[in-house]
């Protein structure tokens, strides 16, 4: 199995999916994506998720230690776009775009699941990840 | 803010801040330019006991009831009146261009019956001087306040983010750090071609910070859980418009 089919089959369970890319950030570089996606629909994607990077150092509240964030979740227009890093290496992200009508903490946790799924099935090691 | 032209926010804000800052064992007073007589911040441990300027006696005699017993004052009408001079008295102390000077009294504390947080006192200067954009961020975050969750809310001038509201167990430069934060969010998407409704972050273990716009407030919420978290997507999703 390729990566595209890789990513497509784990995004399939994710609710309302229009597209997704599993990258490297933040570097920008491509692994694969969901049938259909092309570059020009991902770019301004990983752009914005290699920001999104930047600010994952979450602010402390309450006297709690400083914790870093492993996922983004925004609601644009209708669409809602989830940045999901991986738990192995945070290097790897898995990029969602979904239709807003669902549920933002289903769509999240599909996400969540479909990014396992690809970090057990890929070997990552050849990527040093 | 109507009248963010008049009242100094960013410097009460650094001000109080500093307050914080003063250690558990540390009392005394931070004040204004060269001479301590002008009045300052009067600080124990951390926390307020009182603020004082030049020229505020006369509305300190007001506030405890000019002429009227004090003993009669029971013990929250007395520390309202305290919090609201301080408030009133701080206002006046930040708004030349005096930078704060702490003088330590070592040791020996004020003895003071009532101290404040500065984070209640900055939010009884929003109260006083802002109640309307106050009463409209307790508004909207009124059903999102449980144990399990810290809530702010914050205007944007002069790259400070000012806190209007404070629900939660947390310090004035946690909130001015939270506020930051979440005003660099939007901008990490501008990619994507217009501000999101709502956004989200999370950590692995289930923190979740929510950050949202309405009208020109900046609203961050933390949910220490996820099914905290999903609640607030829940009603977030629900004032998406239609």
């Amino acid at each position: 199995m390729n990566i595209d089919e890789a990513v497509t089959r784990a995004c399939d369970r994710i609710p309302g999916l229009v597209r997704g890319a599993l990258v490297m950030l933040p570097d920008g570089f491509l692994f694969g994506a969901t049938r259909g996606a092309t570059f020009l629909d991902l770019e301004p994607l990983i752009r914005s998720a290699a920001r999104c990077m930047a600010l994952r150092d979450l602010p402390a509240l309450g006297g709690r230690g400083p914790s870093v964030s492993v996922e983004h979740l925004f609601a644009i227009h209708e669409q809602l776009v989830v940045f999901e890093a991986g738990r192995r290496d945070p290097k790897l992200a898995l990029l969602v775009v979904a239709e807003a009508g669902h549920n933002p903490a289903f769509v999240l946790g599909a996400t969540r699941l479909a990014l396992a799924d690809l970090e057990v099935a890929l070997d990552l090691e050849k990527w040093n990840l | 803010m109507s009248d963010a032209k008049v009242i100094p926010w960013a410097k009460i804000l650094d001000a109080l801040i500093r307050v914080e800052e003063v250690s558990s064992d540390e009392v005394g007073l931070l004040h204004f330019g060269d001479d301590p007589r002008s009045g300052g911040i009067f600080v124990e441990g951390g926390r307020v006991c009182w603020a004082a300027a030049r020229g505020m006696q006369q509305r300190l005699r007001e506030l405890l009831g000019d002429g009227h017993d004090l003993a009669a004052m029971n013990e929250s009408e007395l520390a309202a009146a305290l919090r609201r001079h301080s408030a009133e008295s701080l206002v006046e102390l930040c708004r030349d261009d005096a930078q704060p000077i702490w003088m330590s009294r070592g040791g020996r504390g004020f003895g003071a019956r009532f101290t404040f947080r500065p984070v209640d006192v900055f939010l009884e200067v929003v109260a006083l001087y802002a109640p309307e954009a106050a009463a409209n961020a307790a508004r909207e975050l009124a059903p999102l306040i449980s144990e399990e969750r810290h809530a702010a809310a914050f205007r944007f001038g002069h790259d400070a983010a000012i806190p209007l509201a404070a629900y939660g167990d947390f310090s004035l430069s946690e909130a001015r750090a939270l506020g930051r934060w979440a005003n660099a969010l939007p901008a990490a998407t501008r990619e994507l071609g217009a501000t999101p409704a709502f956004t989200f972050a999370a950590t692995a273990a289930g923190d979740t910070l929510g950050v949202w716009w309405s009208d020109d407030v900046l609203y961050a919420v933390a949910c220490s859980d996820r099914r905290s978290s999903a609640a607030l997507a829940t009603y977030l999703t629900s004032k998406l418009p239609r």
